[in-house]
């Protein structure tokens, strides 16, 4: 839904996209003003982890100011000024880590002190991106538009399986003035085949179980393919049973895709049979390597917003097909910067002759010109 | 399944984005006409037709509350195709180093 503004504070309705909203709001100083959150729902109003997420917000900057509706169905945020710097935050267990992970990660080169978060809570959660692919997905993209890795670091301390949680994740992320464009239209050929499995109060034979399953598929394609099983034990296992597994595939561009899977939670109906899971998991991976472009699906946002903040130059980058929430946020993107991407999408001349298997992959080209948006609030020696 | 509707349908990906953005004339005039279509058909004098704009509008609405999620395939659980079958794995095996070379 079209955002509209009233007095310079730009106004939207519905709880979804909250996320996006509230960090390119931070980002960009402009207040929002979001309606009618789950006003028809029988629970109306924000959710305990939406809350969470803005005093998450309120601890990395100074000076934000929030106001809720009684009822909670109405929400004005005014941004602050990033500071960042050290903190400790404990998140919400109705979503994982990821879900705040990424806000942080997406404000991190820009705030004021190098950010230095311990993050508890649940590690991974169905709904969002793992902590495993952000480390191994997701800091290589940063890592391409900041050049020198001068203390990028995301550690993994403790897992934590939902409901309870209990895991916890170091994140730190250095700043900087601005970024570089970035120029990406070759992703390469798959090279190699990483992954972790993690197995946290349940058997260990479970996670052997997983790794024989997903490695059974993925021989078909490559000989390299090496899975790490992680056996947690006592606390570092967290608070509730669970096993998952998260598969990295490494190209020849150092292009990284990630795909994960995990158990059901204890007491949602069925049980998950480890070979079910690593078979699904390796088949997720391997659709994502077919859709292709020199970014995972799940942070193609991640590389616009990067693109958009950019020096006052093109960025190119070619991605697979867009997903639904990159849709959103360029559309966000729009209203809050003003920037608008040029997409065209790529045919490939090889595969337009064989229609009969399947749709064709569509990849698109994005490019921008950078705003040349420039961290104020950096300290130059 | 969002992706594959879209995947069929979408020609302009530009339009797909940024398309209720457009400037200027068009989409004034696509709403007179709305309008004007509404109030003509009524099928048997009983029911209303929906009309193009009642139907986003409705795809908006229950947009409105759900809940954020940046995978892929977001709420939804496709059954992804079975890449072990020859004629499937056939697509993608030119994607690893150990494929052709020219691909």
């Amino acid at each position: 839904m079209p955002a509209t503004i009233h007095n310079d504070v730009i106004v939207y309705k519905g709880s979804n996209f909250l996320r996006q909203r509230l960090l390119l709001s931070t980002l960009s100083g402009r207040s929002v003003r979001i309606e009618d959150i789950r006003s028809t729902h029988d629970d109306p109003g924000l959710r305990e982890y939406e809350v969470n997420l803005i005093r998450l917000l309120d601890k990395i900057t100074n000076g934000t100011r929030v106001e809720l509706s009684e009822t909670g169905t109405s929400l004005y945020f005014q941004p602050g000024i990033l500071i960042g710097g050290q903190l400790t935050h404990t998140c919400c267990t109705q979503r994982g880590i990821g879900y705040y992970l990424e806000v942080l990660l997406a404000l991190g080169p820009f705030c004021k002190e190098p950010l230095n978060a311990v993050l508890q809570g649940v590690t991974h959660h169905d709904l969002d991106v793992s902590v495993d692919k952000l480390k191994a997905a997701a800091l290589p993209v940063l890592l391409k538009f900041i050049l020198v890795d001068d203390g990028l670091e995301l550690k993994i301390v403790r897992r934590g399986a939902p409901p309870l949680g209990g895991g916890e994740v170091v994140f730190k992320c250095p700043v900087r003035r601005s970024l570089r464009p970035l120029q990406c239209s070759k992703w390469g050929l798959v090279k190699r085949i990483r992954g972790v499995v993690y197995a946290l109060r349940v058997s260990p034979t479970m996670a052997n179980r997983v790794v024989e399953s997903a490695k059974g598929v993925m021989l078909n394609f490559l000989p390299d393919v090496y899975l790490n099983t992680d056996q947690c034990r006592g606390s570092n296992a967290g608070k509730s049973p669970g096993f998952g597994i998260s598969l990295v595939a490494e190209t020849n561009e150092k292009t990284f895709y990630c795909a994960e899977a995990k158990s059901m939670e204890p007491g949602k109906g069925e049980s998950t049979l480890p070979e079910d899971l690593g078979a699904e998991c390796a088949k997720r991976l391997l659709d994502e390597i077919h859709r292709g472009g020199s970014v995972d699906s799940s942070f193609q946002w991640l590389v616009a917003l990067w693109m958009a903040l950019g020096h006052k130059d093109v960025s190119e980058c070619v991605v697979g097909p867009l997903s639904e929430y990159t849709i959103k946020f360029l559309q966000h993107l729009k209203e809050f910067f003003g920037v608008m991407f040029k997409l065209e999408v790529i045919r490939d001349d090889n595969e337009e002759s064989d229609d009969e298997q399947g749709p064709v992959v569509q990849n698109v080209k994005m490019t921008c010109v950078g705003i040349g948006y420039v961290n104020i609030s950096r300290r130059i020696l | 399944m969002a992706y594959f509707d879209r995947q069929s349908t979408s020609r302009n990906i530009m339009k797909l984005v940024y398309g209720e953005f457009e400037v200027g004339n068009k989409i004034k005039e696509n709403q007179n006409e709305d309008k004007e279509n509404e109030s003509d058909e009524e099928i048997g004098g009983l029911f209303k037709k929906v009309t193009k704009s009642q139907k986003s509008n409705q795809k908006e609405k229950e947009q409105l509350d759900v809940d954020e999620c940046s995978h892929f395939y977001a709420l939804d659980k496709p059954n992804t195709r079975d890449w072990t079958k020859e004629v499937n794995k056939q697509v993608i095996i030119n994607n690893f180093v150990t494929g052709k070379r020219s691909a």
